[in-house]
């Protein structure tokens, strides 16, 4: 699904990815942890496609395509999906309408035909009651006005209308209430399948106890140090990033 | 050169020359009896006098009239043929009037407007020496008012009766064509107590070689009466296009405009409005795009004169590169206006590198129980909004088209909401050039 291999990536002048790999299978859940500043935020933005991150050297492949030659939309429409830490306020543009414009344009992208206006109301009013959302709220422009928690969830639904094959879930839980988590995460634990990955970058393994993860990574200093299963999350939270990561 | 030319070659004429000139060819055919030339020849010997503004007149600071039409072109001439049929978004059953270089068409019957409303033409009021009107025909002490009262060929006069409620919108479509002339246009729009009334001005409007456009309008709103003014606008290079609007409120009078506009060469909007009665408020709300070569350059002035009087102005406006757009809004709270409540914001989008946008607000307070605000912003598109459309799987160019019409519906939203479909179609077309939906 998803191959990195010795990424390194800077902002300006100063380095942030020093030589990532990492290697992401269909249907497997991901999990990057690291202290801040260890580089989780930049890699999410650097496979998304981010202006303002340069890529140095390293290769990402994405279905087998060199997903750094590809525009953000076209990586989108490829079927990735960044779940952003701090999703984006838009005044004037109304989250329906700014969904119908991403199915649409993913559909074009791909050549394939339009979803009807009643076949996506339809798909919208089942993933919005999923996640506990209001019409109201589908209506108002795209996270004006919405609590961390509501951004979120408005960031899950929109990753449950556009049907990723991987998604990068980039703090998902921060800001988060534990009901507030527990309904982002089910929602995101129902998009589980076989051929739909998962990266989560996160602080803390408060949300790995919500979404299993398959494999868990250690990030620090711009390369992964450590690699595990769940196991490494909990060890983690025993006994922290220092001691981890200088034994590594 | 050739030297068989009878005719003074345009160059040499001086303003005052050519302004005597172009009236003295256009006075036979325009409108109103004796008294009313009276009043023409004044307002021309002003406008002789005075020439038109120019930078040294702060109002006009942005837009030097003087140094863009330094000389006086001739009045369009009446189109030949007959006026098309009115065509708007506006409703099937909307009253209608369709004005053609200067010159109003067919004007709705009197027995399909509700008892108590008039809906005439200027050039047939002119006709007999009316009282309601002379006090709209004075000439002032603005160069363009002057002009427009020198030149003016026709216009509609409205008048809405004591309590009556106008149930359908009126729209008054103006296609001005010209070719090295002019046109202007003269209305009066009158709400007596408690009336109500939307109206909708369409304003589309071509110019070659220089041309200038004057439209003049007077709206009085006696007291509780209620005016909704919607205004679209598009000009082109090549043409001056001024709009000028004075509104007077009585107590508890209320009035609303909404106005989009695409520019022109020169498209100046000029509002004067006087809140002279206890509780008037007024709404505005402009949005405007202008491309390359174009500017909208709006000038606004509110005077509070009555306590607890409301104003509002919200302008919103972007320009591409070489585009031009200026906000310069004024207010001046009276000493009787105790308890005024005004605010003004003005943002700006600069599309490229050379788009310029000014952002002017005055205040001027003389009463001490007041809440005046102000604010202003001048930006470029969000990057951050445009990655997140982008990240979605939306190409950037739609994504920016997506954000570019977010950014003018602020101002559609305040519209009434029977209004706001056909808006956004005009925005989408006049403002964004984008093609209607097949």
């Amino acid at each position: 699904m998803l191959e990195v291999s010795d990424l390194h990536a800077s902002v300006g002048s100063r380095a942030i990815l020093k030589g990532l790999s990492l290697s992401i299978g269909p249907g497997e859940v991901h999990a990057i942890m690291g202290p801040n500043g260890s580089g989780k935020s930049t890699l999410s933005h650097v496979l998304a496609g981010k202006p303002g991150y340069t890529v140095t050297s390293g290769r990402v492949t994405f279905q087998g395509k060199d997903l750094l030659a590809m525009a953000a939309e076209a990586r989108a429409a490829a079927g990735l999906f960044l779940a952003m830490q701090y999703p984006v306020e838009i005044p004037g543009v109304t989250t329906i309408n700014f969904l119908r414009a991403a199915v649409n344009a993913q559909a074009k992208l791909r050549g394939e035909a339009e979803l009807d206006a009643v076949s996506f109301l339809r798909r919208v009013k089942e993933e919005r009651e999923k996640l506990g959302m209001s019409d109201e709220m589908v209506k108002r422009p795209v996270n004006v006005g919405f609590s961390g928690g509501e951004k979120k969830r408005n960031e899950v639904l929109q990753m449950a209308i556009l049907k990723p094959s991987l998604a990068v879930l980039d703090e998902t839980d921060s800001g988060l209430d534990i009901d507030a988590l527990k309904v982002v995460a089910g929602g995101i634990n129902a998009m589980r399948a076989s051929d739909r990955s998962f990266l989560m970058i996160t602080h803390y393994q408060r949300l790995l106890d919500y979404i299993p993860p398959d494999f868990v990574h250690v990030l620090a200093d711009g390369r992964i140090v450590k690699s595990g299963g769940p196991e490494l999350a909990h060890q983690l939270e025993a006994e922290g990033y220092d001691g981890i990561v200088k034994v590594a | 050169m050739p030297s068989s030319s009878a005719t003074v070659p345009a160059a040499a004429l001086t303003f005052k020359s050519g302004l005597e000139k172009a009236w003295a060819e256009a006075a036979p055919a325009l409108p109103g009896g004796d008294w009313m030339t009276q009043l023409r020849r004044e307002a021309l010997a002003r406008v002789a006098r005075d020439g038109l503004p120019g930078r040294r007149n702060e109002w006009w600071k942005y837009a030097d009239l003087a140094a863009l039409r330094p000389a006086v072109l001739p009045l369009a001439p009446a189109a030949a043929s007959s006026l098309p049929r009115a065509n708007h978004a506006f409703g099937e059953d909307a009253w209608s009037v369709v004005v053609a270089n200067g010159r109003v068409g067919e004007v709705p019957a009197s027995s399909s407007l509700p008892d108590g409303m008039e809906v005439m033409r200027l050039g047939e009021a002119l006709d007999v020496p009316s009282l309601w009107l002379r006090p709209w025909l004075q000439p002032t002490a603005s160069a363009i008012h002057n002009l427009n009262l020198a030149f003016a060929t026709d216009g509609v006069l409205v008048r809405v009766g004591r309590n009556v409620a106008a149930a359908r919108p009126l729209v008054i479509v103006s296609e001005t064509k010209l070719s090295a002339s002019m046109a202007h246009e003269r209305s009066v729009v009158s709400l007596e107590e408690g009336a109500s009334l939307t109206l909708v001005e369409i304003g589309r409007m071509a110019g070659a070689s220089g041309s200038l456009a004057t439209s003049r309008m007077s709206i009085n709103l006696a007291s509780g009466a209620r005016l909704t003014h919607i205004r679209l606008c598009a000009g082109g290079p090549e043409l001056i296009a001024i709009h000028d609007c004075d509104v007077q409120l009585a107590s508890s009078a209320r009035y609303q405009q909404v106005t989009l506009c695409a520019g022109a060469e020169l498209c100046r909007q000029q509002l004067a409005i006087s809140l002279s009665g206890e509780s008037a408020s007024c709404d505005l709300a402009i949005g405007y795009a202008v491309r390359a070569g174009l500017q909208v350059d709006n000038a606004i002035a509110f005077s509070h004169l009555a306590p607890n009087t409301h104003s509002r102005l919200l302008v919103k406006g972007l320009a591409a590169r070489k585009g031009r757009g200026v906000v310069q809004g004024r207010v001046v709270v009276d000493e009787a206006a105790q308890g005024t409540d005004s605010h003004q914001m003005a943002r700006g989008l600069l599309l490229e590198e050379g788009a310029e946008i000014f952002h002017k607000p005055e205040l001027e307070i003389y009463a001490d129980d007041v809440k005046c605000g102000h604010g202003a912003t001048i930006a470029a598109l969000d990057p951050a909004q445009l990655f997140y459309l982008q990240s979605r799987g939306v190409p950037a160019a739609i994504a920016t088209e997506m954000l570019l019409s977010a950014f003018v519906r602020e101002v559609i939203d305040l519209a009434p909401d029977a209004m706001r479909d056909a808006l956004a179609a005009w925005a989408d077309s006049a403002l964004f050039q984008k093609e209607p939906p097949a």
